[in-house]
């Protein structure tokens, strides 16, 4: 699912621009894509996926991901064909 | 419940028989199901001491059971799973393709509710916890198997493992030896 987020925190070192400047600032009103949560999914055939943790994964405003790694587990239910690319960024899909 | 001993057809017969006025009629084919249909012979199933839906579910359950996944939840079967089992859950992506995919982990919960059985596998990885909820009788479910028996685990539902996780979860050097296991079993077989 796609969200809008707010950024509580952000490393200093993280993504950024040529210039220099951090392309994630605190503050900053994104779009993000729920990759993790906590409350249990339903998959088409009966199963029930729970993460620990909610987490997601920033996009930019043509809705890619803004970084080029992703950290962490990452649910199957983003098996569509518009997440293919992070999909394959992930270390691990369950 | 019913018994497929006659088919459409014999009961159809008997029927047209009655009502063919031209001899064209009578000498029409009659109709034969195809196999894949099951047809009953008896409209009235025989419901004495439960409910026509409590004989479709024990029918799905002895159907969906019939490879031998019933034990699992058995208690008086030997090889039944326990909370605490550590369990290697392969399913089918898709009905149609051959491919599958796995998930190990703790047996954190059972429940048996006749063709809704599931239970709850849990690991952690890559640091996350991950909980899957499985359907005992869903036709994508290829296989159970336990990889480690629980040992010292005296509750039914091990949801304190999600905050005491203690050394439940560490459970790589097992898939490891599993693997090699497997891979000499295949190797041995080929």
């Amino acid at each position: 699912d796609e969200i809008v987020v707010v950024v509580n925190k952000a490393k200093a070192n993280a993504v950024a621009t040529a210039s220099g400047v951090p392309k994630v600032k605190k503050g900053d009103v994104r779009h993000a894509l729920v990759v993790r949560a906590r409350k249990e999914t339903l998959r088409p055939d009966g199963r029930y996926v729970r993460f620990d943790d909610n987490a997601c994964v920033l996009l930019n405003k043509q809705g890619e991901p803004l970084g080029t790694r992703v950290l962490g587990v990452v649910s199957g239910e983003l098996r569509q064909k518009r997440w293919m690319k992070l999909l394959s960024l992930a270390p691990k899909v369950i | 419940m019913f018994s497929f001993t006659r088919t459409l057809g014999a009961r159809l017969s008997g029927v047209t028989a009655r009502f063919a006025s031209t001899a064209a009629n009578a000498a029409k084919p009659t109709y034969k199901a195809p196999a894949s249909v099951t047809v009953p012979t008896q409209f009235k199933p025989n419901t004495k001491g439960q409910g026509l839906m409590q004989l479709i579910a024990k029918e799905e359950v002895k159907r969906m059971g019939a490879d031998g996944r019933s034990k699992l939840f058995n208690k008086s079967h030997p090889d039944c799973l326990r909370a605490g089992d550590v369990v290697l859950v392969e399913t089918l992506n898709s009905m149609s393709a051959d491919k599958t995919s796995t998930f190990v982990g703790v047996l954190i919960a059972m429940d048996r509710r006749g063709l809704h059985s599931n239970f709850t596998v849990r690991n952690v990885v890559l640091k996350v916890g991950v909980e899957m909820k499985y359907m005992l009788y869903s036709p994508m479910i290829k296989s159970v198997r336990i990889m480690k028996r629980g040992e010292g685990f005296r509750r039914a539902k091990l949801f304190y493992l999600r905050d005491n996780p203690g050394r439940a979860f560490r459970l790589e050097g097992l898939v490891k030896q599993d693997k090699a296991a497997q891979a000499k079993k295949a190797a041995k077989s080929a």
